[in-house]
């Protein structure tokens, strides 16, 4: 309060003490200006008709508020009743009347006085303020002043626009009501001291695009500062009981323990930065968040940020505030358990160091793609400074229905990529998955572009195991291989170097295996592979399709699976022209040959053949063009439009003729089952 | 003979004259094939998906004959021309498939959202948000992933459909064509974008 306003009343009750005849003191004032307000049309009019009582009336015809906060018009202050007590004056039934004002007209009473001893006190009560009531309270001496406002339900919206909160948006459709107290303390330098106990009750919005909205939420703030110098130490707490809010893309709603937040720390004014010495936010059974930090006011930018998060229940955490982030990436949709700390800090370029606690998390796709089961260990990244090795034991991973056994990863996080310290080795159906080198970059810099790059091997892999896992059709026997140079980068899997199989006495290489979004809906695989010198025998032993002899060679081009089914490949599979083993075929391959071409047995059982056991023959040559649905058969071409799968050798001479050419996929994939669990039921 | 000299080039002029095809990008047949997906996915036909196309009837156990394998051939050969000339749309791959059954499956999901007036279809083939105010607070985050799924499963149908039939670049008229018939198809109470402005069926 100006001392212009303090003072001038002061000085004309002054004169009053002592007349014993009639007073009337009347005074106009054109205008007062200060800083950023104004006052105008200002009269003071003083009758005092006998000593000790006088009546007051004063009145500004226009007042132009600081702080851009609107403008007064007609305020009357005035009091019948003004008597002379307590070497002071004062006024029990004062009224004080506005007749225009950015909250409306205003019309209370007042009650107060003054005396050189006490200073000065006024006591407001009943104003109209944002559709609720107020009250005032003031009090002025030589050592400073204070007061306290006192709010009851007043509304969100009308108090905004008295307020002044230019960032508030004004098509939200605010609503909500505003109680309590508001304590100020001040000297003739300013305020001094800052208090406030207040409940926000029903506040509601929604922003007309629909990412931001409230319902009846319900805050609970109590705050307080203290000006030293020029900065001001503040320490607020915020509850929030009750109510929902939605901010894209998180929607938050305190459980039974409410959300907390609290901030200790001091604003400087002069260089307009905030620190804060704690600061924390909790949500009991989701997430405890708290941290330390510079804000820039001006900027908008934290400095020296340090966020210390910690949840005991990772799945509540994953689904309230991580899930949100990972829409329509491979991990928006999966089962979180276990525990996990975080820290970060940050700098003004960003994220400057991080650490990671895990303790029992475990990861699991609702889509069954992949999982990571019971994880523990710790990860600790530097954006430039070297940082010690991290280190992560899993008890188990899958990869679509392939489950892995316990590893442990050792990994460097520094810059923007990990590097792996030491190979990983996974038990992998019966046998072992090598992950020699791994190197990921671009995934831990905001901006930058998440690619990886990795090679392998797989060792005594068990192809029944396998197989098993994949529902695939049947193979015994193991697998070893390597994968060179697997890189991952906008959702595509390459396997540069190729993937070499050692199966079978023989080797199968698939070149340009790439596999677009793996974990999308429909991944895509294309690739090409080269099959040779696969001893039929030991795949027959197996595959449950009757005895074959000899080896096989093959290329499957152009492979191309859509969500794991086959769209579309041009199959050759034959005997090698040079071949060290002895070519022979049971009766049982025969037979089941012959229905995969034909889609019927040869009925060779019921043939004078039936006495034998096994047959010579030259070659076997066997073609698959895959077309979306449809497949084209062949082998070697007969005159008679007929071709061979098997071309016999010796006597009895036996030939595995196909006429088919066009054929259902559909229909193929089910004469296969078919021969597979007819096999199984004689087992 | 002098009718063999003059026959060899007419026979040359009418093989080369078959090879110069221009392909149109079939609408009819693509329409045809857009509604059969769209009411199966909205469940407005009792159609079901086929699993496979008929095979084949050339049978494995007929004996040969000669003139009728050679006949075979030649009919065999004709066919994917008559096919083309027919230009059928392929929506049968595993694929196409596998897109219609995920688009099925979120169908359910979806509904409440299309009924309430949340979302609805738009002109583009897809699935847009038209009154958020409608979503239940806890609810709009889960119906984010559902139209960012529906999107992008939208998305891969289209592109998929044309890569199936060879056509890549006709992606833009496939989604274009979807759009006009997942918009015919809503069901009653569904809202659709014409226009650029939002209305009921």
């Amino acid at each position: 309060m100006s001392a212009l306003a303090r003072g001038l009343p002061a000085t004309l009750l002054s004169v009053l003490p002592g007349a014993a005849l009639a007073v009337d003191i009347s005074l106009a004032l054109e205008d007062v200006v200060g800083p950023d307000w104004r006052m105008a049309a200002i009269s003071i009019q003083l009758h005092s008709p006998q000593a000790g009582v006088a009546d007051l009336k004063l009145r500004v015809g226009e007042a132009v508020l600081p702080d851009d906060h609107g403008t007064l018009h007609g305020v009357e202050f005035v009091c019948p009743g003004l008597h002379q007590a307590d070497s002071g004056w004062h006024c029990k039934d004062g009224q004080l009347r506005v007749s225009g004002s950015p909250v409306g007209p205003q019309s209370a009473i007042w009650q107060g006085g003054y005396s050189a001893a006490q200073g000065w006190r006024i006591d407001i009560r009943e104003l109209d303020l944002a559709r609720g009531r107020a009250a005032l309270s003031f009090h002025s001496d030589a050592a400073g002043w204070s007061g306290d406002l006192q709010v009851l339900r007043l509304q969100a919206w009308p108090l905004a626009k008295v307020v002044g909160t230019p960032g508030l948006p004004q098509d939200w459709g605010i609503t909500g009501l505003l109680s309590g107290t508001f304590r100020l303390k001040g000297d003739d330098l300013g305020m001094t001291r800052l208090s406030s106990e207040l409940v926000i009750d029903r506040l509601n919005y929604a922003s007309p695009d629909g990412r931001h909205a409230a319902e009846d939420v319900v805050l609970r703030l109590d705050a307080a500062a203290r000006r030293r110098g020029d900065k001001w130490n503040f320490n607020t707490d915020l509850r929030w009981p009750k109510g929902a809010a939605y901010a894209e893309p998180v929607f938050l709603q305190p459980g039974a323990g409410g959300v907390t937040a609290t901030a200790r720390g001091a604003w400087d004014g002069v260089r307009n930065l905030v620190r804060f010495d704690s600061w924390s936010l909790q949500q009991p059974g989701v997430v405890d968040l708290s941290g330390t930090g510079h804000l820039d006011t001006t900027a908008g930018t934290f400095d020296d940020l340090t966020i210390v998060a910690r949840s005991d229940h990772a799945g509540a955490l994953y689904d309230t505030l991580l899930q949100p982030f990972l829409i329509a990436t491979a991990a928006d949709d999966m089962d979180v358990r276990g525990r996990l700390g975080l820290v970060l800090h940050f700098d003004a370029e960003g994220i400057e160091q991080a650490g990671l606690d895990l303790s029992g998390l475990a990861l699991t796709d609702r889509q069954g793609r992949f999982s990571l089961d019971s994880t523990d260990g710790s990860i600790a990244w530097d954006r430039e400074r070297s940082v010690p090795v991290s280190r992560m034991t899993a008890q188990g991973a899958s990869l679509y229905q392939i489950a892995t056994g316990g590893f442990s990863i050792e990994a460097l996080f520094s810059g923007d990529g990990v590097r792996l310290q030491k190979p990983v080795e996974i038990a992998l159906s019966g046998g072992r998955f090598r992950l020699d080198n791994f190197e990921l970059s671009g995934a831990l810099v905001a901006g930058a572009r998440p690619s990886w790059q990795a090679d392998a091997s797989v060792h005594d892999v068990s192809l029944a195991q396998l197989t098993a896992a994949l529902d695939w059709p049947p193979f015994e026997g193991s697998l070893a291989g390597t994968l060179r140079d697997m890189r991952y980068s906008e959702q595509v899997f390459v396997v540069g170097g190729g993937l070499q199989i050692e199966a079978f006495d023989g080797s199968v290489v698939v070149n340009n295996l790439e596999i677009r979004e793996p974990f999308g809906t429909i991944p895509v695989l294309t690739a090409d592979a080269r099959l040779r010198g696969l001893d039929l025998h030991e795949l027959t032993r197996t595959f449950s399709f009757g005895r074959i002899e000899g080896r096989l060679d093959g290329e499957i081009n152009a492979i191309r699976l859509s969500a794991w089914r086959p769209d579309s490949f041009d199959l050759h599979l034959y005997s090698p022209e040079q071949d060290d083993l002895r070519h022979r075929i049971s009766q049982r391959a025969v037979e089941n040959l012959t229905e995969l071409g034909n889609g019927v047995s040869a009925g060779l059982s019921t043939t004078v053949l039936k006495i034998f056991d096994e047959f010579r023959y030259d070659r076997i040559d066997l073609k698959v063009l895959l077309r979306g649905d449809a497949a084209e058969m062949g082998g070697i071409a007969r005159s008679d439009g007929g071709y061979y799968l098997v071309k016999g050798a010796g006597l009895p001479r036996i030939d595995v003729i196909g006429r088919n050419r066009r054929i259902a996929w559909q229909d193929l994939v089910e004469r296969l089952r078919r021969i597979q669990v007819e096999q199984a039921r004689i087992q | 003979m002098t009718r063999k000299i003059f026959a060899y080039p007419m026979l040359l002029l009418v093989l080369s004259a078959c090879v110069t095809i221009n392909i149109y990008f079939p609408a009819a047949a693509a329409e045809e094939a857009a509604r059969t997906i769209v009411r199966d996915v909205l469940n407005t036909d009792s159609e079901p998906v086929p699993a496979s196309p008929p095979e084949d009837k050339q049978s494995a156990v007929d004996e040969a004959n000669p003139a009728l394998v050679l006949i075979g051939l030649v009919l065999e050969s004709w066919i994917p021309a008559a096919h083309a000339a027919q230009a059928d749309i392929e929506i049968n791959t595993p694929g196409i498939r596998a897109i219609r059954a995920s688009l099925q499956r979120r169908q359910s999901s979806l509904a409440p959202f299309y009924r309430s007036g949340a979302i609805g279809f738009d002109s583009r083939g897809s699935v847009s948000l038209r009154d958020p105010g409608a979503v239940p607070l806890r609810d709009r985050n889960r119906l984010n992933k559902l139209l960012a799924d529906e999107n992008s499963d939208r998305a891969k149908l289209y592109s998929e459909i044309a890569r199936a039939n060879g056509h890549p670049e006709w992606e833009a008229e496939v989604r274009a064509t979807f759009a006009r018939v997942w918009i015919e198809e809503a069901p009653p109470g569904y809202w659709y974008q014409q226009g650029g402005s939002w209305r009921q069926r």
